[in-house]
């Protein structure tokens, strides 16, 4: 055994400060991994800064997106890993914006691959049967014809294998598929299930009735 | 190795009252606090939770 004396007793006490340093950085790691883990694999936070969505969703609101439904993504891959399920007609669907994938958007399923979707006067059809959400609104009358834009008469387009055709709630307002295409399988971020916040930036006061609304 | 060492009966009693007073008079409250085990799990919970929850926008 070593003798040590007062002086080195005391200079091994004040070595503590190395440890609460390198316990610091090992909190932070953790924290980081942590956090990170769970917006890749578990849950993400969205919110919403557009009216595509309205009346299910409207500006302000704040909803958790499961990043699981559909499988979870590889990072830096287009391969998924435990699927519970395929998207469904009718879901909220999270998803990269296909012609700038540094934006994600937030829409409606309508059609799965194989579907043949068509819009006459504002009227979703699909495999030539009416379809009608819901949720869906019509915010403005005045009715579009087929030379002057995709909004109210479209099609009819039949969706490729992989791909799915998506529309706003807001049927007059909203830029989807009707505007730019299909989207991807390998673009799917997540599913939208539940508003956990929700803040009236007009009015500056908390939407208590939409915390906790589910997102169907 | 001093074989004729013999540490005094007190000796780390009187250690420890000069680690006490050192410590008292170089760190801050400020410091005391931030090398608090609950005050570091407190940050990294928080820390957490707004890396978790930092939403991004969805059009």
């Amino acid at each position: 055994m070593t003798d040590i004396t007062e002086s080195q007793a005391l200079n091994h006490s004040l070595s503590g400060k190395h440890s609460t340093m390198r316990d610091y950085a090992v909190t932070i790691f953790w924290a980081i991994a942590i956090a990170l883990l769970i917006r890749t694999f578990v849950i993400q936070p969205f919110t919403i800064p557009s009216g595509s969505m309205e009346d299910t969703l409207v500006v302000g609101d704040h909803l958790l997106a499961s990043k699981f439904l559909y499988g979870i993504r590889v990072p830096f891959t287009d391969s998924r890993i435990l699927k519970i399920r395929d998207p469904r007609r009718g879901d909220v669907i999270i998803f990269r914006y296909p012609e700038d994938r540094s934006k994600d958007f937030i829409k409606r399923v309508i059609g799965g691959p194989g579907d043949e979707i068509a819009i006459r006067d504002k009227q979703v059809f699909v495999n030539g049967i009416p379809y009608r959400n819901p949720h869906e609104v019509h915010k403005e009358s005045l009715l579009l014809s087929r030379e002057q834009g995709p909004r109210d008469n479209f099609g009819p387009v039949r969706v490729p294998a992989g791909s799915w055709f998506v529309m706003g709630d807001n049927r007059d307002r909203s830029y989807d598929s009707r505007f730019w295409g299909f989207v991807r399988n390998a673009d799917i971020v997540g599913a939208a299930f539940v508003t956990y916040w929700s803040w009236d930036g007009e009015t500056w006061r908390v939407r208590w009735n939409r915390i906790g609304k589910s997102i169907v | 190795m001093n074989d004729g060492y013999e540490p005094s009966p007190d000796f780390t009693a009187r250690v420890m009252k000069r680690v006490h007073a050192l410590e008292a008079e170089r760190i801050s409250l400020m410091e005391r606090l931030t090398s608090s085990r609950p005050f570091r799990y407190a940050l990294a919970c928080g820390g957490t939770f707004i890396g978790v929850f930092g939403a991004v926008p969805a059009f």
